[in-house]
């Protein structure tokens, strides 16, 4: 098989040679720089979509992974490469939005340095109780946190979760200590002993019904179909709606019509049932997003986790 | 046992075994210190970045001085650095293999590696290089790209835009 | 338990899941081998094939990598004292030495044996008390972790010949080492000047691959007569002793309990594992005063450490759904890509993929045992090549395993300067073997002693407070005072006059 790729690279260096067109793209693999290591969420989902787009265009998309400093790395490479729609990159809102927001070592500017291509998932964030403390719902959850000094886990500083659990205690006029812990995981074995209160994370879903942990509310647009029973706290009164997603984007200045070429096998990946399926069982939703609406939803978000981050004073330095 | 006393003495003890571990050890701690005076310390209930460091530094000074007790103690052992040539051609061949990766594929990077390494021993014939060369480059190439699929490019790049 | 393990044993025995175990043991053995390859990769690579295979035949087959990868570890490091694993980077201490004595054949033995009998008793643990041992691994918090941290970097001062100063300097500025990259409790970058690769950490593949089988090579090479492990293989010197076998046994038991215990510790894992077991040996083995010589214990020990410790690794990963390490994460993940999950309820909802997999791990481990021992004699024979064309094999080996971790040439780079390093601790007679155990434990011991203090409030007495801490307070405080403070008075009170002791 890799001897079949390189063959297909030395077809495509020749071609090259010959002057790419517009018209003529895509006549050699493209390269899509993964920034994470290969197996995990990032990764499995990029590879999905490379392979939806390689069926689409009629050329291989080699997924090459780049991976070192939460994303920095891959997405300093893929804002450096050259915008002739033959490198793209899988991103997601850490690379996209709170790097770049929170990290003064960040050199690419996620709005200008990138086009977006599409969205192929969102990631979905619960707030979930270490279950001694007989917390159930989000209104004794908001009264116990007035009440108490309480401290919540994340997976380090300018992880998702501590900009989720920022703007929730935001919103609802209430105080927690951050501790941050080296991964997602490592936090909420932290919540099931007690050695913190709460946290706000995708993981979390995974523990419903375990009875260590109470997973009092999503903070999804809707209900995600994993959870049913779990409301969401915008159905409970309290505005809170965030959540990370994961995309493609091209170096900025890449041709629109290529742009629009490897973005529509995207959407009907995303509608496709099995990719719905697949999606779904890791937690996240499948969401499509077109060009257009991919820069879009980075703009805002820069807008909305800039602001958190001046309230909370995230950074890293 | 000669007694060797004075400036000869401490030159001894500076540049035996534990008397450079104790330059080591200074070095290290300033070293680490130097990050450290850029780093919060912060308070018991918040350390900041820098309380570690501090410690650690601390102990390299600490480390320094019994270290520098036994050189005094002990000036006659010597180091033994062996042969530096052939430690030069070794790492070399693996700072040859680090410039050639990129630029000209893994195949060539690891053919220079082998080739300027086989130098740190005398009496190879040509031969003797070039096959050793193929049987290496063949073997990574099987176990490494063939057998796992990793991402190493053997071929050179230099056509990519 | 019995009704159990037979419906465990009915699932495993299937012709295509024991097809998948075995695959999966294979693959896990050839990367284990391999310095620098590591499950992480080549569970990923397989990750997406295992779709379309049934549930419990892709989670045989993906567990099986990881804990085969253990068996295959410690071979390079005994033939060529090059870590195929970070957990077997401590069997290069006396492993390889048994390999200059020309004893390679035993030590690689004696591994298989250990490798076995330590995962076999971390499956009885899993299969008999996984649930207990999951709700008294999450007893432990931050404070009980870093005492655990310190009594590891406390013991690690005895972990090699020579002074325990230069032991300890030797954790300490592997403890420095680790510093390197974004702080995590604050979101500081420390001496990462500017580069973007050091952020996540120095690499410890580069830095046991250099201080281990670099700084060897970069001391062999040029001397082809000295140094460099001769092949004088005769039948008696390919099998173990009798006496052998004797020294080894308890060395194997305790080697189990420790692996075991920081297997089911999320957190914590075989490489940890390995270095308790090798400091323990050192102070308990009959042939303690031999350990770093290639004494027996030093290999049978760390190995049935690092399996055990492969095995209980699934006890947090499948009673509670927390996985303790990247590659238990990613297993997890391919668990519920499977629609299984893990967690309390999977005993009751898929019980025949729990007891299936505990009893594919012990099939897989019997695979392994009998698969290995007949390719000692592979091994050995390897010895045979002429140490002039082992050794840039070797180099292009290591070169290409470290930078196949991520890629980086940066990481090549990295390993050139540990291999420069090692070489030149190895002149100054510093052990390195502390300094490894110090990168490895001290981003721990850092993060949960701030973490400890933030959540007590900046009380220092909460590390008495809690029972299972103030146990480890009192026992490092303990081996402080036997092992450092009290030698050092000593030291300090010889009179310089009296010609020293060669340590």
């Amino acid at each position: 098989m890799n001897i079949k790729k390189t063959v297909l690279i030395a077809f495509g260096l020749a071609a090259s040679v010959t002057g790419a067109q517009a018209q003529d793209w895509p006549s050699r693999p493209i390269t899509m720089i993964v920034p994470y290591n290969p197996g995990g969420t990032t990764d499995i989902l990029a590879r999905l979509a490379a392979e939806a787009i390689a069926q689409a265009v009629g050329q291989p998309v080699i997924v090459e992974n780049k991976p070192g400093a939460g994303g920095v790395v891959g997405a300093s490479l893929a804002a450096q490469a050259p915008n002739d729609g033959y490198t793209i990159f899988f991103g997601n809102n850490a690379t996209n939005v709170v790097q770049p927001l929170i990290n003064p070592a960040v050199q690419y500017d996620p709005a200008a340095d990138f086009d977006g291509i599409a969205t192929t998932a969102d990631a979905a964030s619960f707030i979930g109780v270490n279950a001694d403390l007989g917390i159930e719902t989000l209104d004794e959850f908001i009264a116990w946190l007035g009440a108490n000094r309480a401290m919540y886990g994340t997976a380090g500083v300018g992880s998702m979760g501590q900009f989720t659990a920022e703007l929730f205690l935001m919103e609802t006029g209430t105080e927690a200590t951050h501790i941050p812990y080296p991964g997602s995981n490592d936090a909420i074995a932290a919540v099931m002993s007690g050695e913190i209160a709460f946290m706000m994370d995708p993981v979390v879903a995974q523990q419903a019904g375990s009875g260590r942990i109470n997973v009092i509310a999503a903070l999804t647009p809707e209900r995600h179909p994993n959870v049913p029973d779990v409301p969401t706290a915008t159905e409970l009164g309290h505005d809170v709606v965030i959540s990370g997603w994961f995309g493609v984007f091209a170096p900025d200045g890449t041709d629109p019509a290529l742009i629009a070429a490897m973005s529509a096998p995207l959407q009907e990946l995303v509608a496709s049932d099995s990719y719905r399926a697949q999606v779904l069982s890791m937690g996240l939703l499948p969401n499509y997003r077109d060009p257009a609406a991919v820069d879009a939803v980075v703009e805002q978000d820069l807008e909305t986790f800039g602001r958190i981050r001046d309230a909370a004073a995230i950074s890293i330095n | 046992m000669q007694r060797v006393t004075g400036t000869r003495r401490l030159v001894a003890a500076l540049t035996s075994q534990a008397g450079l571990g104790a330059i080591l050890m200074f070095v290290a701690a300033a070293i680490v210190f130097s990050e450290a005076s850029g780093l919060r310390l912060g308070t018991a209930a918040a350390m900041g970045p820098g309380y570690f460091p501090v410690i650690l530094a601390t102990l390299f000074c600490l480390f320094g001085v019994l270290l520098l007790v036994e050189a005094w103690r002990r000036p006659r052992r010597r180091i033994d650095p062996g042969p530096l040539g052939p430690l030069a051609v070794a790492l070399g061949s693996i700072v040859v293999f680090a410039l050639l990766l990129r630029i000209a594929g893994g195949a060539i990077a690891i053919a220079a590696l082998v080739a300027v390494a086989a130098m740190a021993e005398r009496g190879r014939s040509l031969r003797e290089i070039a096959t050793l060369i193929v049987v290496i480059v063949a073997l990574i190439w099987l176990v490494f790209v063939v057998a796992l699929d990793l991402q190493l490019a053997m071929l050179p790049p230099v056509f990519l835009p | 338990m019995i009704d159990n393990l037979i419906l465990g044993f009915d699932t495993a025995l299937t012709a295509s899941t024991l097809f998948y175990c075995f695959i999966g043991v294979s693959i896990g053995m050839f990367i284990g081998v391999l310095p620098g390859v590591g499950p992480l990769a080549a569970i990923s690579m397989l990750l997406p094939m295992t779709y379309y295979i049934g549930a419990t035949d892709a989670l045989v087959m993906l567990a099986g990598i990881y804990y085969g990868a253990q068996y295959g570890g410690s071979v390079a490091s005994i033939l060529l004292r090059l870590p195929g694993t970070a957990s077997s980077a401590v069997v290069c201490l006396d492993g390889y030495e048994m390999t200059k004595n020309g004893r390679a054949g035993a030590a690689l033995f004696l591994s298989a044996a250990a490798s076995f009998i330590g995962g076999s008793i971390g499956i009885l643990l899993m299969a008999a008390l996984a649930a207990p041992l999951a709700d008294f691994a999450l007893r432990f918090g931050s404070q009980e972790y870093f005492m655990l941290m310190a009594l590891g970097l406390v013991a690690a001062s005895t972990l090699s010949e020579g002074s325990a100063v230069r032991g300890l300097a030797m954790v300490v500025l592997g403890v420095a080492l680790g510093l390197v990259g974004l702080d995590l409790t604050s979101g500081t970058m420390r001496f990462v000047y500017g580069q973007f690769e050091l952020m996540d950490g120095v690499s410890l593949v580069a830095s046991a691959m250099g201080l281990f089988g670099l700084s060897e090579i970069l001391a062999n090479i040029g001397r082809s007569e000295r140094g460099a492990p001769t092949a004088r293989i005769t039948l008696r010197a390919m099998m173990p002793t009798r006496r052998d076998i004797r020294d080894s046994l308890p060395a194997v038991l305790r080697g189990s309990a420790i692996g075991s215990f920081f297997g089911a510790l999320p957190g914590t894992g075989s490489t940890i594992a390995s270095f308790f077991s090798y400091a323990s040996e050192k102070k308990l083995a009959r042939n303690r005063a031999q350990m770093g010589q290639g004494a027996v214990e030093g290999v049978s020990g760390p190995e049935a450490a690092n399996n055990a410790a492969a095995q209980t690794a699934f006890i947090p990963t499948l009673t509670l759904g927390v996985p303790g390490d990247a590659v238990m994460a990613l297993l997890l993940g391919a668990m519920i890509v499977h629609g299984v999950t893990p967690g309390p309820q999977m005993l009751t909802n898929t019980p025949e993929i729990f007891w299936g997999l505990v009893a594919s791990f012990w099939l897989g481990n019997l695979i392994l045992l009998v698969f290995n021992i007949p390719m000692i004699g592979l091994w050995v024979a390897m010895l045979r090549i002429p140490y002039r064309w082992l050794y840039p094999a070797i180099l292009v080996l290591i070169v290409i395993g470290t930078y196949s971790v991520r890629y980086s040439l940066f990481d090549v780079w990295q390993l050139l300067a540990f291999g420069l390093l090692g070489y030149v601790l190895r002149i100054l007679h510093f052990p390195t073997a502390p300094l490894v155990l110090g990168l490895v434990l001290g981003p721990l011991m850092e993060e949960n002693f701030r973490r400890s203090l933030m959540l007590s409030d900046g009380s220092f007495t909460t590390f008495v407070e809690r029972p299972i801490s103030a146990v480890m307070v009192v026992i490092v405080i303990a081996i402080l005072l036997a092992q450092i403070v009290l030698p050092l008075v000593r030291v300090l009170r010889r009179d310089p006059a009296k010609p020293a002791e060669e340590s």
